[in-house]
């Protein structure tokens, strides 16, 4: 097994303030890889390292072999790499389909004129497109909610169709962020199950940020724990719960 | 009969006022801000046709044509040196970024071409189609086709394609739309290129019908009126909007006493704004507290 995704002693600051201090770990393919911490612990601002919405002071991050510390944002997405967001970030007037259709977006290679002229050829493209995701839906039983806009949905749903949005993409990594804030009790065990068929049915090397150690223990391979933007401990989810330092920065001394 | 002849001349002036709308929305729509420089755009358009057609001599659509890539350019270099390093900015200042760019368009447009005004040439002036009793100037018909023609290709455009539709998400969702892949910035840059080109478009079709002068840009804040008026942010919305004020302004000019008239867009405005203040194609929605 080799690191899908490994990062070398990131760093990132704002002002001040250490967000992230000399991290490092290594993502194995395949693997359900959770970071948990304390409330602005850094968690999410690794999160927005590897997607590339911040730029690092220092440290390398490498994807599958290449550097990707100096990609553009929009480049993530052909790269293999999906992501979520805590709040959902969609198109608030579009149908679920809609926002699903444009995960495609980086597959679509036809051009402007057969576009406009809906040529046989972007006429298959988009069949495909509809094939991938129609197994997407039937995933994550978004069936019912198809043609609806997102704006009229409940925010459960709403976050479903982010992970759907995502898969569409067809990731061979999958950031998700805190996949259960906002979630009652039983849809946050749904969330265990998906996640379960998402590494499985489509081989995915999924990384969460998440609170909810239930939820941690039951999906993940392995944990890294942060506090103050720093490392803590990595291990396998019961060594982690288990672990003094990880107990010191959840309860203090 | 009368009547009938004054709708058509209002048509032809709404399509302006319509197309210059156009560009107001598709900026705002994309970038959330304001291009108050849009009707200077237009003035620019105009000014380079007259330079490609009546100074270069090259004959008429060859010389649009010209006009409307140049335009895009000048669209692009104006948003990457302008508006790029403004983002993040509040958006009063980017406002006033836009208002002050008028200022210099005008002030520019005045040191080349000169202050007194002048005449694009044209292969529509003096003719005169005739249906029935009716006569149309062709002036007033190209106008009306061209913005028939554009409307369709801007509606196909953000319906099929795939840069149409990336425009579209770059609108409703930056962050979500670099997750899909899309590059947003360039995004930016080209809708101020489509709407340049599209300022461009206006200012070659209203040449023939009025004269060209470095303060005919005045005209952005009649087609401002009418982007409200539809409901700003929405594209179907700036061209009804165009077409209502340029017709109201037509009868206005006929039944109403001297010089009401140029106060038509305005009153229509403020109307519009106590009546329903979402415009008619409501895009924006009030927030739900």
């Amino acid at each position: 097994m080799s690191a899908l995704l490994s990062a070398k002693n990131l760093s990132l600051s704002f002002g001040g303030v250490h967000a992230v201090r000399d991290i490092s770990f290594d993502v194995e393919q395949g693997e359900v890889f959770s970071i948990i911490g304390p409330n602005g612990a850094g968690k999410t601002s690794i999160f927005n390292l590897i997607s590339r919405l911040y730029n690092a002071d220092s440290g390398d991050i490498v994807f599958a072999g290449e550097s990707i510390i100096s990609q553009p944002a929009h480049r993530i997405a052909s790269l293999g790499i999906a992501r979520t967001f805590q709040n959902t970030e969609l198109f608030e007037h579009e149908t679920v389909l809609n926002n699903m259709l444009i995960g495609r977006h980086v597959h679509r290679c036809s051009n402007l004129f057969s576009e406009l002229l809906f040529l046989h050829s972007v006429r298959k493209q988009e069949l495909e497109f509809r094939r991938i995701v129609e197994d997407v839906i039937d995933l994550l039983d978004l069936q019912s909610h198809r043609n609806q806009v997102i704006g009229s949905l409940p925010y459960g749903v709403r976050k479903m169709v982010e992970v759907a949005r995502a898969l569409c993409i067809q990731p061979k990594l999958l950031l998700l962020d805190e996949p259960s804030s906002g979630l009652n009790p039983e849809e946050t065990e749904d969330v265990s199950f998906w996640i379960e068929d998402i590494s499985r049915d489509y081989g995915a090397t999924i990384i969460m940020v998440e609170h909810d150690m239930n939820l941690v223990s039951r999906s993940s391979d392995r944990v890294l724990a942060i506090a103050d933007g720093a490392f803590v401990a990595l291990g396998t989810p019961s060594e982690i719960q288990n672990h003094p330092d990880v107990q010191r920065a959840y309860l203090g001394d | 009969m009368e009547v009938l002849q004054i709708l058509i001349s209002g048509v032809s002036q709404g399509c302006v006022y319509g197309l210059i709308a156009m560009g107001f929305v598709l900026i705002y729509k994309a970038t959330e801000m304001v291009n108050f420089a849009q009707g200077e755009l237009m003035m620019l358009g105009a000014y380079l046709a007259y330079t490609f057609i009546n100074v270069l001599g090259m004959s008429y659509i060859p010389g649009f044509i010209a006009t409307v890539i140049s335009m895009a350019i000048i669209g692009v270099v104006i948003e990457r040196g302008v508006l790029r390093p403004m983002i993040g900015e509040p958006p009063f200042a980017v406002l006033m970024i836009t208002i002050g760019l008028g200022f210099i368009l005008r002030a520019v447009a005045g040191a080349i071409w000169g202050t007194e005004t002048k005449t694009l040439s044209n292969p529509f002036t003096g003719s005169v189609a005739r249906i029935s009793d009716l006569s149309v100037g062709y002036e007033n018909l190209a106008i009306i086709v061209g913005t028939l023609t554009l409307c369709v290709t801007f509606y196909l455009f953000f319906r099929f394609t795939r840069l149409g539709i990336a425009m579209q998400a770059a609108s409703q969702n930056q962050l979500a739309a670099y997750y899909v892949g899309i590059p947003v910035k360039r995004i930016y840059s080209l809708v101020w290129a489509l709407s340049a080109s599209l300022a461009a478009v206006a200012g070659v079709l209203v040449a023939p019908v009025s004269l060209l002068e470095p303060v005919m840009g005045f005209i952005g804040i009649k087609a401002f009126c009418a982007a409200i008026v539809g409901g700003f942010g929405s594209l179907p919305g700036a061209i009804l909007g165009g077409l209502i004020v340029g017709v109201a302004e037509q009868f206005a000019n006929l039944y109403l006493p001297p010089g009401i008239a140029a106060t038509t867009a305005y009153v229509m405005l403020l109307v519009m704004l106590l009546v329903r203040p979402q415009g008619l194609f409501a895009s924006i929605q009030q927030k739900k507290v």
